[in-house]
């Protein structure tokens, strides 16, 4: 069962860098249509909110688990 | 076993499938947050959703309105008066009796605006309007830089189109510009004559959206501008079109509201002001949720804007825009500003509520801009999305007409 666990977290760990750049690239993509058309709200709005919540935690285990690998080394 | 497999060489793809596969999930992403905010909040508003309180539909009171005055109350009719003379509330001056139509909502406060029997006068050349209004004792605003495009007179409804040409000189910008407008000066016999144009499904052309309100509600309408583009669920927390609420937000509201109650007044509400019980209790008619409003409580022009509901782009920015303003009971205007062309560069926020100001009205608000800023009288076109070679779509438009 450990194993199991193991092998699911060091999937996540190989996928959530891929996560993270399709996340920031997201946020870009809405930074930029929203310099154009505010009224739209694209970053305004709970969705987004929602998102960029998401997103900061996923940053901060990434770098926790970075930081981690890195003492380790 | 084990340690067989842990000596394997990892299986590694190549960098460019993983790319791909990032661009792919951030497409995915994209989609997904796109049918959110787009389609399915946007357009989901089909049915009532909480209501405020549970209250869905506000209906027309009995005694809406300013109603028909009593009796002038004049007793001493002097003997062998045969002839009547008309004082300015449609009675006669000497005996009190009614010499105008002074039914209706707001008939009385002014009953010479309107046609006393069914004809209908539609006139479109500044000429003919202004001799038509001398003829007939109508008083038209005058303004130098203005000439009449239209004038609708029938026993319910009198309005007129007045475009205005003018050149701003603003500090922000290097040199002056122009800028082209349109008022309309609208009275109501009933607040009825006013209503909304909507749809809860996908948005339309405004041509559609008039025809399907047309055909439904067996109405004629005269005239018609964009509403506050009511289907931006971003934006447009609270709605009533109509005596229904659309869409109900009893709690607070993220920006300024505009209300049309039954009795004919109007009133802008700021997210600091606003109670939902004392709406409620005055019995709304319309409800828009876009904003700022224009004018404060002195009547004079709002010089700045609550940046934490309208941001910089929004207010400073030179746009087309549409506004309406209240009056009176019974009396109200459109104005809606041309822009993003040669002809006319649009106005910013503090401008319009210059206008509306100068027009002297008691309480005016700012509907949907941009390419939303649609304006129609009749069959005329007043303002187009002339720069874009597609119309843009609306959900709502507020409309005056025969009902």
């Amino acid at each position: 069962m450990k194993r199991f666990f193991k092998r699911v977290a060091d999937l996540f760990f190989v996928l959530l860098p891929h996560i993270n750049i399709s996340m920031a690239l997201f946020m870009l993509t809405l930074l930029v249509t929203d310099f154009f058309n505010r009224a739209m709200a694209f970053i305004n709005n709970n969705i987004t909110k929602g998102m960029l919540f998401v997103f900061c935690i996923l940053i901060l285990t990434e770098a926790i688990h970075d930081v981690i690998q890195h003492r380790k080394k | 076993m084990n340690g067989n497999n842990e000596n394997k060489p990892k299986r590694r793809f190549p960098w460019y499938v993983l790319v791909l596969s990032d661009i792919l999930l951030t497409g995915v992403l994209l989609c997904t947050f796109s049918y959110f905010h787009h389609v399915r909040m946007l357009w989901g508003i089909g049915v009532p959703d909480s209501g405020a309180d549970g209250i869905h539909r506000f209906e027309k009171p009995d005694d809406a309105g300013t109603g028909a005055p009593a009796e002038s109350g004049i007793s001493d009719v002097p003997e062998g008066h045969v002839e009547h003379e008309l004082g300015s509330d449609g009675r006669c001056t000497v005996c009190g009796v009614e010499m105008l139509d002074l039914s209706g909502d707001f008939g009385a406060s002014f009953p010479q605006v309107f046609i006393q029997n069914d004809d209908r006068v539609s006139l479109s050349d500044n000429s003919q309007i202004e001799d038509y209004a001398a003829e007939n004792g109508l008083s038209l605003r005058e303004d130098p830089e203005g000439e009449y495009i239209a004038l609708y007179r029938s026993h319910d409804i009198f309005m007129t189109v007045q475009e205005i040409s003018t050149t701003l000189d603003h500090s922000a910008w290097p040199h002056p510009y122009d800028v082209q407008y349109y008022i309309y000066d609208i009275y109501v016999r009933n607040i009825d004559n006013i209503f909304s144009s909507y749809t809860t499904g996908s948005r339309d052309f405004a041509e559609n959206l008039m025809n399907r309100t047309e055909n439904q509600l067996f109405v004629d309408i005269i005239a018609a501008v964009n509403g506050d583009y009511m289907g931006n669920l971003n934006h447009c927390l609270l709605c009533e079109r109509n005596g229904d609420i659309l869409r109900g937000s009893p709690d607070y509201i993220e920006a300024d509201i505009c209300v049309l109650y039954y009795d004919g007044t109007m009133q802008t509400i700021t997210p600091d002001e606003y109670d939902w019980e004392a709406i409620a209790e005055k019995n709304p008619y319309q409800i828009w949720n876009f904003g700022p409003g224009l004018i404060d409580e002195d009547g004079k022009a709002v010089k700045s804007f609550d940046p934490n509901d309208y941001d910089y782009n929004i207010v400073d920015s030179s746009h087309p825009r549409t506004s309406i303003g209240y009056y009176e009971p019974g009396h109200y205007n459109f104005v809606i500003v041309d822009g993003r062309s040669d002809d006319s560069h649009g106005v910013r926020m503090s401008h319009l509520a210059e206008i509306q100001e100068k027009l002297g009205c008691k309480a005016a608000y700012n509907l949907d801009g941009g390419d939303s800023t649609q304006g129609f009288f009749g069959d005329t076109v007043i303002r187009d999305a002339e720069s874009r070679t597609d119309q843009r779509k609306l959900f709502d438009l507020i409309c005056v007409g025969e009902v």
